[in-house]
């Protein structure tokens, strides 16, 4: 992993700021920009992005609307998009597709907020695909590679879905929220300049305000991330609705009011979970966007072990293999109706080759819970008929220890073979192949020997295994014919 | 979103270009590896397979990325048949070529779907599946037995090394001893035989 410092002066080196549009008016030290390049990526003003807040399973979409700098921040302006589960509560008959997620209108929480840069963690790809005139409409194959697409907004002070666009969401012309034009110009992309943005004025005011400590290249991406992703500002707004609350406030606001069943979540006996015999088809491409290139494998490791402490960890078991983590994802969507964070658990030579098995993380510990109770009651089996096992994980992960024990090297007091020395401590820090002339090289053959027989009782455990599985299958069959 | 053609023949060739090491050290890192590899050809990346499941002293496995897939090759087979040691000895290292299941981040293969359905405990089916899931139980506990057993002899097979090690060690510490305070000018006279002293 690499050091948080190291990491620091990374994400320095590759951030660039994109061609300036201005400075504030009030405050010559705010300066707007059109775009800028961080972590090899060019972000631009009105791109759909993710933005991570570290703990929370899903990312925010939002589009860009204004990117600036302070003396001491880098900042964007974000509008949000709302996924149909933030809003769940007032869909009402709304049944929404997996891909689908709503733009923010109206005034009030919920419509946008004021976030580092540092909290955007990728480009997302959303496509609108509404009838309205001034939409572009998109290609086939833009919208098939579009990670979500939308064709209404949310209002988020009325709390209605809203077919209609409004002629300005945040004081920015409803146009920059559509597709772009194929041959949009940069001067259409002008008028988009602070200059004749209304809140121009209330963004300066924004150094005004305590900001955390002082030294932009002390913020590593992690902290950016923690713990100011959603800062609530507290800057005085001529619209206080607009912008004293932050987004994360909205979720909870938003589903005690409306205290209904959540319309996501089909009771357990709709009609299309007792079909028997028709084998369901797990859309495998719910899972938006290839997320492994955001985490360090060390960041992914610790939210696992963060999980497994709420309950919210669960281990399946019994998967085909080749299953991808995306494809488990699908599939716990389509069986479960939940959004979980799924990853595959690499196979060994030592793991059997038959048993895929899946970390998944779900919301809740209930969800969890709710999930493991239903894959005991009844049996989720796949094409195969395998039938998948999940566990919630309690005490499973192991603690990675490094003075775990490994067997097989050795170590003499080399100052007595003062001839080998200079040799060996070569070969102690790096590799070689061991010459048939030591008694290295006799050891290392007792090795392969039990590397070689360890092998061949893995295989044979195997097949063993496939054997009795096939048993019990034609078990299985013969049965069926009697009925 | 849904991996393109493009991306999984990307994969695959990845995937042919890389090769998977076995029985390291847990003292082992990316640097070791990387430049242990090196001498074969041109590392592009090294991804330490994580363990969080089995026992700790499972030794680290990892994906080492090359340029290109003969030159997996040429590892794969070179150390097959000499024993390579990697950041300590005797144990040496095992290679083999990845497979694709090897990478936890791999890309959804192009138009395949997923299929299930829920089978309910009035189902006929629901007995052998119930039965399936025992039996993969089984097959775990039997595996995680397996697994300790492997532990156990290798760690038997280190301490039987260790003692003839340490035995090999003392002959030549003797043989030192004697050379070191005369005794072996002293024979050689009595037995009238040339000792050299180099």
């Amino acid at each position: 992993m690499l050091h948080p410092e190291k990491m620091n002066m990374e994400q320095d080196s590759e951030f660039k700021w994109g061609e300036r549009l201005g400075v504030g008016r009030t405050n010559k030290d705010v300066r707007f920009y059109r775009s800028f390049t961080f972590q090899g990526v060019e972000y631009s003003l009105y791109d759909s992005v993710h933005l991570y807040k570290t703990g929370a399973l899903e990312t925010d979409i939002g589009k860009i609307i204004k990117i600036y700098s302070t003396a001491t921040e880098k900042k964007v302006r974000i509008v949000w998009f709302l996924r149909p589960a933030e809003i769940c509560n007032f869909l009402g008959d709304y049944q929404p597709h997996w891909k689908e997620i709503f733009l923010a209108s109206g005034e009030g929480t919920g419509l946008s907020n004021l976030n580092p840069l540092e909290a955007i963690v990728g480009k997302c790809n959303v496509v609108c695909v509404s009838e309205d005139t001034r939409n572009p409409r998109p290609s086939k194959e833009e919208f098939r590679t579009a990670n979500y697409f939308f064709h209404s907004t949310f209002d988020v002070d009325r709390r209605k879905i809203l077919q209609k666009f409004p002629d300005q969401i945040y004081g920015i012309k409803v146009e920059k929220y559509f597709n772009r034009r194929k041959q949009q110009s940069l001067t259409r992309m002008d008028q988009a300049g602070p200059s004749n943005v209304p809140s121009n004025s209330q963004l300066d005011k924004v150094v005004a305000y305590p900001v955390k400590n002082g030294k932009p290249s002390s913020k590593s991406i992690r902290i950016g991330k923690e713990s100011e992703s959603r800062r609530p500002e507290a800057r005085p707004s001529s619209v206080p609705s607009n912008s004293q609350l932050s987004k994360v406030v909205l979720c909870p606001l938003l589903n005690v009011k409306g205290n209904t069943v959540d319309p996501l979540l089909p009771p357990v006996s709709t009609p299309d979970t007792r079909s028997y015999k028709k084998m369901k088809t797990a859309d495998s491409r719910l899972p938006d966007i290839d997320k492994s290139g955001w985490f360090k494998p060390a960041f992914w490791e610790e939210r696992l072990r963060t999980a497994e402490g709420n309950g919210t960890l669960v281990l399946l078991d019994n998967l085909d293999p080749s299953f991808t983590s995306s494809e488990v994802q699908g599939l716990v969507w389509a069986a479960f109706k939940q959004m979980v964070e799924a990853k595959m658990i690499p196979c060994t030579p030592f793991s059997n080759p038959r048993y895929g098995k899946a970390f998944v993380i779900f919301k809740s510990s209930d969800d969890a819970e709710t999930a493991i109770v239903e894959l005991n009651r009844r049996c989720l089996t796949l094409a195969d008929g395998r039938p998948v096992i999940g566990t919630i994980c309690r005490g499973t992960l192991k603690v990675p220890d490094k003075t775990s024990r490994f067997y097989g090297h050795l170590t003499i007091d080399k100052h007595r073979l003062k001839s080998q020395r200079e040799e060996m401590r070569k070969a102690v820090s790096t590799s070689h192949f061991a010459q048939p002339n030591t008694v290295e090289y006799d050891m290392a053959m007792d090795w392969c020997l039990l590397q070689e027989r360890s092998d061949l009782w893995w295989k044979a455990l195997y097949q063993d295994h496939e054997e009795e599985e096939k048993e019990i299958k034609k078990l299985g069959e013969q049965k069926v014919k009697f009925n | 979103m849904e991996a393109s053609e493009a991306q999984y023949a990307e994969f695959e060739e990845k995937v042919k270009r890389t090769v998977y090491l076995d029985n390291l050290s847990p003292q082992v890192n990316e640097s070791i590896v990387k430049q242990a590899l090196d001498q074969f050809g041109n590392v592009k990346s090294v991804q330490f397979i994580p363990n969080y499941l089995e026992s700790k002293n499972v030794p680290q496995c990892a994906l080492i990325e090359m340029e290109n897939p003969t030159e997996v090759n040429a590892i794969v087979s070179d150390i097959a048949q000499k024993p390579f040691m990697i950041g300590g000895m005797p144990r040496p290292v095992r290679a083999r070529k990845a497979k694709m299941e090897m990478f936890d981040d791999r890309p959804v293969k192009p138009g395949r779907t997923i299929q299930f359905r829920w089978l309910e405990p009035n189902d006929p089916d629901f007995e052998v599946a119930k039965k399936l899931k025992e039996l993969a139980k089984i097959h775990a506990v039997e595996a995680e037995y397996v697994l300790k057993k492997q532990l156990e002899d290798e760690e038997k097979l280190e301490k039987q090394h260790q003692e003839s090690l340490k035995a090999t060690h003392k002959k030549y510490k003797m043989i030192d001893s004697v050379i070191a305070d005369g005794t072996t000018r002293q024979l050689a006279r009595g037995y009238h035989l040339r000792v050299a002293d180099d």
